[in-house]
């Protein structure tokens, strides 16, 4: 008796407070989601990586230092209902938009080598392309960015100090 | 535009609650009149669209020190703050930072290999992470994995670097930002520490001078981060003051062009990610003169001493 009685609050609750809205813990969804299907053998997962929880009408900017020799993959996830994910990595100093995720189809994964240390802004917003209008303006879900990184394979030095 | 964002967004689920239950039953609802109207609904969506999360992200101390080349360098135990200073920080913020310190410290053992220097920063890295109220983010099944794998260089690297992102985890779970920004204010100086010292001789130091110097911006992640929570965090506001002087240092480096190049390497295939290269261009990168390292030294030497001293 007492079961049905929590079964019956349960339901309550679940009417009264849409699943999407039930607090979501994102902090480590990088480390869960699709962003794993990327992971490769010889990379290292990088502690800048983050996930977030978002609503598809949110932009969310991240402001990562990246270490100079080193080659990056950078892998975006998130739940289905909030693909694609449109991303650019913008130079925060002159606010050049360095890459726009756009111009190849919102790809979901990309290698970045930097010769040298550079701060960016990776900007990241879920399109939730098949999603309803409704869904988009109610839904918030993780979105995750896993970036992995080696050092390049010959180390070239190739910044001296002046 | 920080990190207060995500407050904001937290604000956000709060204005769609109501905002879901009103529009949640179109029709065959008897809807209490006046409670929110489409006026407002669209008010409040184009206030929500208008919503930006910004973070600004450090680097790990075991990812700080990696970047320097220690391949014939000796390990200098003299240089880490010693496990038994562990009981001397007693308040929040000598505690937190300390914490930072001594997670540098293993990040540092564990680079060089050595096992048992290695499992006994993690333990102290453990106990001071209990102090702090860090519960459980270094559990028992890490420290295992790491004395179980202590012959592993690899292993060690990774599980110092696990044992600090469990921590930042741990703070984003229990709202804890504060403790983020004195846990990376710890480790920065503490790895600034220890590459001032491995500088013997500025004029033959390229490559670690040229660390040091891009320090800023893991430097400028971690002031921005820590400026949003200024006012709201009295440690957070002392440690801003406390790196005021290594600050006004790097503000004083000659900034270089600040150009950048991008190439593209590689088209995306079925097997790897589209690849893109991005440099510095034929362009000078930012400078440390001999005179602004040595205020650098001593400036880290000072405010480290300080905190190590509890």
């Amino acid at each position: 008796m007492k079961n049905i009685r929590y079964l019956y609050l349960l339901i309550l609750a679940l009417v009264i407070f849409p699943l999407n809205l039930i607090a979501q813990d994102c902090v480590n969804y990088h480390e869960l989601g699709d962003c794993m299907l990327d992971k490769q053998r010889g990379y290292k997962v990088y502690s800048q990586s983050k996930s977030v929880s978002m609503n598809p009408l949110d932009t969310v900017e991240l402001n990562i230092v990246f270490y100079g020799q080193k080659d990056y993959i950078l892998s975006f996830c998130a739940h289905k209902k909030m693909y694609p994910i449109h991303f650019t990595l913008v130079d925060p100093e002159s606010r050049q938009v360095l890459y726009d995720n756009t111009n190849d189809r919102y790809i979901e994964s990309l290698g970045v080598g930097f010769d040298v240390t550079k701060s960016i802004t990776v900007t990241i917003q879920a399109l939730a392309r098949t999603s309803s209008e409704n869904e988009v303006e109610h839904s918030v879900g993780c979105v995750g960015l896993l970036i992995q990184y080696k050092n390049y394979d010959a180390k070239k030095v190739n910044l001296k100090m002046q | 535009m920080n990190m207060k964002s995500k407050y904001l967004h937290s604000g956000k689920l709060l204005l769609l609650i109501p905002l879901v239950l009103a529009t949640g039953c179109k029709s065959g609802c008897n809807r209490a009149p006046g409670k929110i109207d489409e006026q407002e609904a669209s008010e409040i969506v184009q206030r929500i669209e208008a919503m930006k999360q910004v973070y600004h992200l450090c680097p790990s101390p075991a990812e700080m020190l990696s970047v320097i080349d220690f391949g014939d360098m000796n390990f200098n135990a003299d240089l880490l703050d010693p496990v038994s200073n562990a009981d001397r920080y007693l308040d929040t913020k000598s505690t937190t930072l300390a914490l930072g310190i001594y997670a540098t410290d293993l990040a540092y053992c564990a680079i060089f290999g050595r096992h048992e220097e290695t499992l006994n920063y993690l333990e102290v890295v453990r106990s001071v992470s209990e102090k702090a109220r860090l519960t459980g983010a270094i559990d028992d099944e890490l420290v295992q994995h790491a004395r179980d794998n202590v012959a592993n260089l690899d292993s060690l690297f990774l599980m110092s670097n696990e044992a600090f992102i469990n921590m930042l985890f741990f703070c984003e779970r229990n709202d804890r930002p504060g403790t983020i920004v004195l846990l990376s204010a710890g480790s920065f100086i503490e790895s600034l520490y220890l590459a001032v010292n491995l500088v013997d001789d500025y004029d033959n130091a390229g490559y670690l001078l040229q660390h040091l110097t891009d320090q800023k911006y893991a430097l400028e992640n971690l002031m921005v981060f820590a400026e949003s929570l200024k006012g709201e965090d009295e440690n957070v506001s002392a440690v801003i003051e406390d790196l005021g002087p290594i600050v006004r240092i790097y503000e004083g480096l000659e900034a270089g062009s600040g150009a950048v190049t991008i190439r593209t390497q590689t088209e995306a295939t079925s097997e790897q990610p589209k690849k893109l290269v991005i440099g510095g261009g034929e362009s000078s990168p930012p400078t440390l003169s001999a005179k602004q390292f040595e205020e650098l030294r001593q400036e880290t030497i000072r405010l480290r001493t300080r905190l190590v001293e509890g």
